[in-house]
């Protein structure tokens, strides 16, 4: 089954409102409000039968940011893409933890590295950085810290060996003479 | 009860037999070679120090002749055309360039080539330089190119960046650059005296 | 005296620095004695942000990043970035390339398999399995050295099709690796794969129902062990594979419930032998010819999105990519198979002993580079 297929599938059963994007990929634009309901038609319809969440993510575009629900069915073998646009100004999106307990660790991830509240998740929590980072990197506007904290460590430090022997006051007019 | 004994029997028995793997291996002399008393570069080296080893002893080669070690860049033929500075990922190639005179040269893959420009400083951070081989690959000249030296203990941390530019040649490289920039200016004068003059004619 | 007895949990942190951890990955553990009540995985502590790196590298650029993602299948992740980059693109590797590109993959699943195996025998308190298995490794290294020039980190599979052919007599070299090899393995299956100790450490431990492999995204070996015929090289083929004749096994309960640690290393083993039987055919089946298409030297893919699957030793991994028609990936995304590995330990590990902790971690395979990245 292709999108196209599961687009008009999903569209005469569920009210929420979907649109079919064109592409490279060809995917299906889901609403924050709706996305619940369809991913929950998805895993359920036996012939959609997506039993699998591979892969979730997000972008960050301009004022929004896109998330990406990859789902998979081992059944029936294939793949559907879905996006979720979240505006930048309240990143909030229903978690899919209770469909896929998979969605758990990767909606950590993309809240960790993007910033996306997923209400309703059991633990959000950052997962790679540590539980004190400020920003959120992935972002397009994220500027790089100078610093951590308050830990005197200076990140912009150049740690070339050329900075380092600058830094050791090592002579290099000794080394010369030695040759 | 059965079950009990079978399951004892079972156990003393493969555990015995992996026993006996572990002590063949005792009997099949070693399988690795001393580094630093084995010069692993070279094959027949290493197939001395593998006499002891039955069987199975690997491909045996040695280093091979397309092994990623340490750079390094035979300035004879670079054109300091800044392309390996460009492919590198993580800017461990820092090039400066200036003009000299016009050169045709032959590359190590027999393609000609010319050099319109001269390096005046071609520094590699071996410390930052993960060995990939993409500025190797698209060297127009093969002036880039990695050796079989893998051994990166330097007495000094300045020691880890190699410079292919010795001071003086830069400096000389940097005025000949400036005769060059004078030369040219004066070449544009005159060709455009000429032209007014060619005007002046005309009307 | 008729008080209660009363015990109360303790809290125990193993790792970050653990060497049954396979790298730097710390568990807080509540136990209740010898049992565990909660484990709860801590990963980031190898986070290297190669997903931001992605973002400011060209796209040829980051495929020496790709092997730095998981180091014991460098080949694989080098494949699978070129993989999507040429299907964004529209360029086709040549014959020979996709056949050298198969041989090298093939070889470098067998050396991850073995570290799996090695790893996993080690934790379980057997030494001589690992050194034997890493021996092996090393000939496998010797000959992916021969053709690419590194040991470990390959960079070999780039952007349209392999960096160099390879060299003489390479073939020749890789069959008698192959013919030890299998007597090599026969070996190591008696020194450890039916040794009866092994065995009842591993049967019936943390079982995965395949349910809980599919909630959980399990792939690769992992998920082909709760029993679910599922492999990328057959359901998406890619390259060459749909001509080659190669069996995938999953497990079959061997010596307890179907989806234990023993089923899961066992799926290993004999990934292993279908990986030779996938050589000898490409061996026979590589033509002469080209290995490199004609790439322009400044990629700009098309904009869109864009999600690649490969079957690496560690299964189904994705690269998802976004491409704004520049010079670099506007979003790269790996999702890899230690990932959703990990996110099930604190569901397996509930009720099981301490000690069996080590050997759940060892049967799924989670390599900590891969799961940080």
């Amino acid at each position: 089954m292709n999108t196209q297929d599961a687009f008009q599938l999903i569209q005469a059963k569920v009210s929420a409102p979907i649109q079919l994007l064109e592409g490279p990929t060809p995917s299906i634009l889901v609403r924050p409000q709706g996305l619940v309901e369809v991913l929950t038609f998805a895993k359920e319809d036996p012939q959609l039968d997506c039993q699998v969440l591979t892969c979730q993510t997000g972008s960050h575009q301009e004022d929004e940011i896109r998330l990406f629900y990859h789902l998979l069915s081992h059944e029936q073998n294939h793949l559907f893409v879905f996006e979720c646009p979240v505006p930048l100004s309240d990143p909030k999106a229903p978690s899919v933890t209770s469909l896929w307990p998979a969605a758990n660790w990767l909606e950590r991830e993309t809240y960790d590295l993007l910033g996306v509240h997923f209400e309703g998740h059991p633990d959000l929590r950052r997962i790679m950085l540590p539980e004190d980072w400020e920003g959120f990197p992935l972002r397009k506007d994220y500027v790089t810290p100078t610093s951590y904290h308050d830990s005197g460590f200076d990140l912009t430090v150049d740690n070339r060996p050329s900075a380092i022997t600058q830094s050791f006051n090592l002579s290099k007019g000794d080394e010369k003479e030695d040759e | 009860m059965n079950q009990y004994f079978h399951n004892m029997i079972n156990g003393i028995q493969t555990v015995f037999e992996g026993m006996s793997i572990t002590l063949a291996s005792m009997f099949q002399g070693p399988a690795t070679v001393e580094y630093p008393d084995v010069d692993v570069r070279s094959v027949d080296s290493i197939r001395v120090g593998l006499k002891g080893k039955r069987g199975y002893k690997g491909n045996l080669r040695g280093m091979p002749e397309n092994y990623r070690g340490i750079l390094d860049v035979d300035m004879s033929i670079c054109t300091a055309c800044l392309i390996c500075m460009k492919a590198c990922p993580i800017d461990c190639i820092a090039i400066t360039n200036v003009k000299c005179d016009k050169r045709k040269l032959q590359g190590k893959n027999g393609k000609p080539a010319a050099q319109t420009r001269a390096a005046t400083r071609f520094d590699i951070d071996i410390a930052k330089c993960m060995f990939c081989g993409l500025c190797v690959e698209p060297c127009p000249t093969g002036a880039i190119f990695h050796t079989n030296e893998f051994e990166m203990n330097r007495d000094n941390l300045e020691g880890l960046i190699l410079r292919f530019v010795a001071p003086e040649e830069a400096e000389k490289a940097s005025k000949r650059a400036a005769e060059i920039a004078v030369e040219q200016a004066e070449k544009k004068a005159a060709l455009a005296k000429e032209k007014a003059a060619a005007k002046g004619e005309d009307s | 005296m008729n008080k209660e007895l009363t015990t109360q949990f303790m809290t125990i942190n193993m790792g970050p620095q653990h060497p049954s951890t396979h790298g730097v990955i710390r568990f807080i553990i509540d136990t209740d004695g010898e049992i565990i009540h909660r484990c709860d995985p801590d990963i980031g502590y190898l986070h290297r942000s190669i997903e931001k790196i992605a973002e400011k590298v060209t796209w040829q650029g980051f495929v020496p990043y790709t092997d730095r993602v998981d180091y014991l299948c460098a080949m694989n992740a080098n494949w699978a970035y070129s993989m999507a980059v040429e299907k964004m693109i529209g360029v086709e590797a040549p014959r020979r390339a996709e056949f050298i590109r198969v041989i090298v993959a093939e070889l470098n699943r067998i050396s991850s398999h073995l570290i799996a195996i090695g790893t996993t025998a080690m934790d379980m308190g057997a030494f001589t399995p690992f050194i034997q298995l890493l021996r092996e490794r090393e000939y496998i290294n010797d000959l992916l050295e021969m053709a690419s020039g590194a040991r470990l980190t390959y960079n070999y599979i780039c952007i349209g099709g392999v960096m160099a052919d390879l060299p003489l007599g390479w073939s020749e070299k890789c069959e008698e690796f192959i013919h030890h090899f299998d007597l090599a393995m026969e070996q190591m299956n008696r020194l450890v794969t039916y040794n009866q100790i092994f065995i009842n450490r591993m049967a019936n431990l943390a079982v995965v129902s395949p349910q809980m492999a599919q909630a959980y995204n399990l792939v690769g070996p992992n998920l082909r062990a709760s029993g679910i015929k599922r492999d990328v090289r057959r359901d998406a083929p890619y390259s060459v594979y749909p001509e080659l004749d190669f069996e995938i096994p999953v497990g079959k309960g061997l010596e307890g419930e179907v989806g234990d640690c023993y089923d899961r290393f066992f799926v290993r083993v004999e990934e292993i032998r279908e990986s030779l039987r996938i050589l000898r055919q490409c061996l026979k089946m590589i033509p002469e010819g080209e290995v490199m298409a004609k790439v322009k030297k400044t990629i700009k893919p098309p904009a869109g999105h864009y999600y690649v699957r490969h079957e690496t030793p560690r299964g189904d991994t994705g690269y998802f990519i976004q491409s704004d028609g520049t010079t670099s990936p506007y979003r790269l995304k790996i999702r890899s198979g230690s990932f959703t590995g990990m996110s099930i330990i604190g569901e397996l590990a509930k009720g099981t002993f301490i000690a069996d902790l080590v050997a759940i971690i060892g049967s799924l395979d989670v390599v900590a580079p891969e799961l940080d990245r």
